[in-house]
């Protein structure tokens, strides 16, 4: 079986580590083997967090190494762009949602880090393909399944089906809804 | 969380994170008892635990500390109950002192210490090796390499500690506990024990006559500890994997599983040491893996331990091998070992290319993002209150300090409201010291949490009343540990299980141990907190303010358990005149840009409403979210 890597990058409160969960559950349930790491900074919102999910993997090495992600997902598009930028494949992809977060220094300086559109330049000159998504909805619930289904669908190669991460989100009509919004988005 | 508790099929596969494969396996030698103290990546055990405390029959609890939670697993230990107790690489610093008494005077059922030690930082402030700690204290220490070897070993630990009398260690890491994956489950056992504490005549009392002198019974903790090398020699958690090759791979913990990782992602193989038990160390086998060997190369995370005590062994026994690892700088100290980094180490040492450590090395975290506090946070209010009343009593001019927790993000940039950070509840009695000596126009303040006043700070506020220290305490009641998960503390009014508990009246705390000046604010009220802390700065000395509004985010969940609709501040354009004095909140919801009127982004505003009192020109106000 083909092995794929997959980091989800994001920030505390979108809902990061619940969408790499029921991702491991739904390859878990399918027969898929699949380990999933997280790495908050902390339990609080908006600090940075990272999930990599390693499916059909020998070993037990739940980091992903440098170079060796098959799919960025960037739940906000700076996190999602540095991550890329060190771990993707080349040829690998990424889906950044669009809505930006500022950082504590574009805070301050009140000042947007144009290294964001920089380093999303430099991977598509690398031939990595980049696509970014805009979630409906005005609020935060949801969005990261919007994602997950807008990322399911560019990526087929992710060996987890939709049904199967529909049957882990039994129950959660807003997930649900949302997770078949994202699997009609345009790019 | 916790459906690999609740499996009752052994040899079925449960998705579970490695925390839980611990909690299971505690489950599954019968334990009675479980006390802890949050911190990652030990919290999810106990909180997994919990969950099943009241269906399990089992004592669960969250302690005021870690020292306080060993002492009550010890208790229990000693009362003939099996017994986990729980805490990071922190609280092992912290619960040293009983650890000692608590070996030598020994225990009579199982008693299992979960150490996760956060290797690497990720989530603390320092780093520290358990191992070292818990050899030091002469405690058998077991390192699991993977989550199903987690819950055998965290299961078989409970009966060595009985075997032997004493407690024992399972150290593990961010790595292993973080990560979910399939963990076959074992069986429950039901451990027949009787209730009733039963002392060890001969080690309880040390200096009646016929008990143990001090001496003896070290000396007996060390014969235990052979013992301990016999009975773990008969166990299958350490092993050799033979292969050719002149250098051989000792791996402590989860760093076999990342080199078994490595070999596999460079295609070659190598003699492997697998060491899970590392006090005592099985002699006898590393001395056999070595003997056809030219060199030994050591991964582990943490300190040099294993390869430390591998170099003596080989020493002692005149053995020329040589040891390489982290004191031979092939490793670097300090962090986590990470898959890519040992690639390119044993492409070094198995295949001579050459490689730099710091080339292209992993990077524990990648982000611009530095921590901040949650939009909304009460802790907020009282670093901008701290800054306006500063400014206005000395021109800003003070000496402030918080201690682990939320409070130390004070000192992040931007608001650097706070000079420096201490242990848990430290801040007390070190901002005493800085006070003892600081001018006396320069007013000394420490900011301390609800669980830090708690865990440690108590004490230092006692001190500082008894030695007269010229000290202003603000208390961040925020009823919860914010910063390891939202746990509950003494403040909360519910405990580890969900049940009601009365809460702790810090106000009358203070005032009882003698604090001649004690005020209340909420800290959402900025006026209100900058005048309450000019009062306190000119009160008798150590004044308290205790600074109390629920931590945000179990306010949020509050709320929308309550069917609240949720609201959000929001701003006026018309009214907006770019002045800048929201963004002194230096609250993340709100958005300035150099051309634009400023904005308060709806998904990450908590509707606490301090811009709406920042802003001079009344453009801000709280509306209810229209979806």
């Amino acid at each position: 079986m083909n092995t794929f890597h997959l980091r989800v990058a994001g920030i505390g409160g979108q809902g990061t580590v619940h969408l790499a969960k029921t991702l491991a559950a739904a390859a878990a349930a399918s027969g898929v083997r699949v380990t999933m790491i997280e790495r908050p900074r902390s339990a609080m919102r908006l600090g940075p967090i990272t999930c990599d999910l390693c499916f059909n993997d020998a070993g037990f090495a739940p980091l992903i190494a440098p170079g060796d992600a098959d799919a960025v997902l960037g739940m906000e598009p700076l996190d999602g762009v540095m991550n890329a930028e060190y771990y993707i494949k080349k040829n690998g992809t990424v889906v950044l949602q669009s809505v930006e977060t500022p950082t504590v220094d574009e805070f301050v300086l009140v000042q947007r880090d144009s290294r964001r559109d920089e380093w999303k330049r430099e991977l598509i000159s690398h031939g990595v393909r980049v696509v970014t998504l805009t979630p409906e909805g005005e609020d935060m619930a949801g969005r990261n399944y919007y994602m997950l289904g807008a990322f399911m669908k560019l990526c087929p190669q992710l060996p987890v089906s939709v049904e199967a991460v529909e049957n882990q989100l039994a129950g959660q009509s807003r997930n649900l809804e949302m997770l078949r919004r994202g699997l009609k988005a345009e790019a | 969380m916790g459906t690999i508790l609740k499996e009752k099929t052994p040899g079925t596969g449960v998705l579970a994170y490695g925390y839980e494969a611990v909690a299971r396996g505690a489950l599954e030698a019968d334990v009675k008892v479980v006390s802890g103290y949050p911190g990652t990546p030990s919290s999810g055990c106990t909180q997994a635990l919990a969950a099943v405390a009241k269906e399990e029959n089992i004592h669960v609890e969250w302690s005021t500390n870690e020292r306080v939670a060993l002492e009550v697993a010890w208790g229990a230990a000693m009362d003939g109950q099996r017994a986990l107790c729980t805490m990071n690489h922190l609280g092992m610093n912290v619960v040293m002192d009983c650890l000692k008494y608590c070996n030598n005077y020994g225990v009579t059922a199982g008693m299992v210490i979960f150490a996760g030690d956060d290797v690497g930082a990720n989530t603390s402030a320092i780093e520290s090796d358990s191992r070292v700690l818990a050899s030091a204290a002469d405690v058998p220490v077991l390192c699991p390499s993977t989550p199903n070897e987690a819950r055998q070993m965290t299961a078989y630990a409970f009966e060595l500690s009985e075997t032997l009398g004493c407690p024992v260690v399972i150290r593990s890491v961010c790595q292993l506990m973080m990560t979910q994956s399939v963990v076959p489950v074992g069986e429950r056992r039901r451990v027949p024990h009787e209730s009733g504490f039963k002392p060890n005549p001969r080690r309880v009392v040390m200096f009646e006559p016929g008990t143990m002198a001090a001496v003896t019974i070290h000396r007996f903790i060390h014969q235990n500890l052979e013992k301990c090398r016999v009975l773990l020699s008969e166990k299958q958690f350490d092993h050799i994997d033979a292969a050719e090759g002149r250098l051989g791979l000792v791996c402590c913990g989860v760093s076999y599983s990342l080199a078994k990782a490595a070999l596999l992602r460079m295609g070659v193989n190598a003699p492997i040491l697998k060491l899970s038990c590392v006090n005592p160390v099985n002699e006898e086998l590393v001395a056999s893996f070595a003997e056809n060997l030219e060199a030994l190369l050591v991964l582990e995370e943490g300190e040099a331990f294993v390869e430390e005590r591998v170099a003596a062994l080989l020493q002692k026994r005149g053995m020329a091998q040589k040891v390489l690892g982290r004191i031979s700088r092939d490793i670097a100290y300090g962090g986590e070992l990470f898959v890519g980094d040992l690639e390119r180490v044993l492409r070094k040492a198995l295949l001579g290319e050459s490689c730099n450590p710091a080339d292209g090395a992993m990077k524990p975290f990648l982000s611009e993002r530095n921590l901040t506090l949650c939009a909304g946070c009460g802790h907020m209010g009282v670093f901008y209150a701290l800054r306006k009343a500063m400014a206005d009593y000395n021109g800003g001019h003070y000496a402030a300090f918080a201690d682990a927790g939320c409070s130390f993000m004070g000192i992040l940039t931007p608001a650097k409201s706070i000079q420096s950070a201490t242990n848990m509840g430290g801040c007390i009695s070190f901002a005493s010291g800085v006070a003892y000596t600081a001018e006396p126009k320069v007013p000394t303040v420490a900011l301390c949490g609800d669980g830090g006043f708690l865990h440690g700070g108590m004490s230092g506020l006692v001190n500082a009343v008894f030695n007269k220290a010229n000290l202003v305490v603000i208390l961040l009641d925020n009823a919860a540990l914010g910063n390891t998960g939202v746990q509950p503390t003494g403040c909360t009014g519910t405990n580890a299980v969900g049940s009601s508990v009365p809460k702790v009246d810090l106000e009358a705390l203070c005032r009882s141990v003698g604090v001649p000046y004690v005020d209340t604010v909420d800290p959402l009220k900025l006026a209100d907190t900058k005048e309450a802390i000019l009062k306190a700065l000119d009160a008798p000395k150590p004044a308290v303010l205790v600074a109390r509004q629920p931590c945000v985010i179990t306010r949020l969940k509050n709320e929308k358990k309550a069917g609240l609709a949720p609201k959000t501040a929001v701003v006026d354009p018309e009214q907006c005149q770019r002045c800048g004095d929201c963004g002194e909140l230096f609250c993340a919801a709100i958005i300035r840009s150099g051309q634009d009127k400023t904005i308060i982004r709806p998904d990450l505003c908590s509707a606490c409403g301090m811009c709406v009192e920042t802003c001079r020109n009344g453009a801000i106000s709280v509306v209810e979210v229209h979806k």
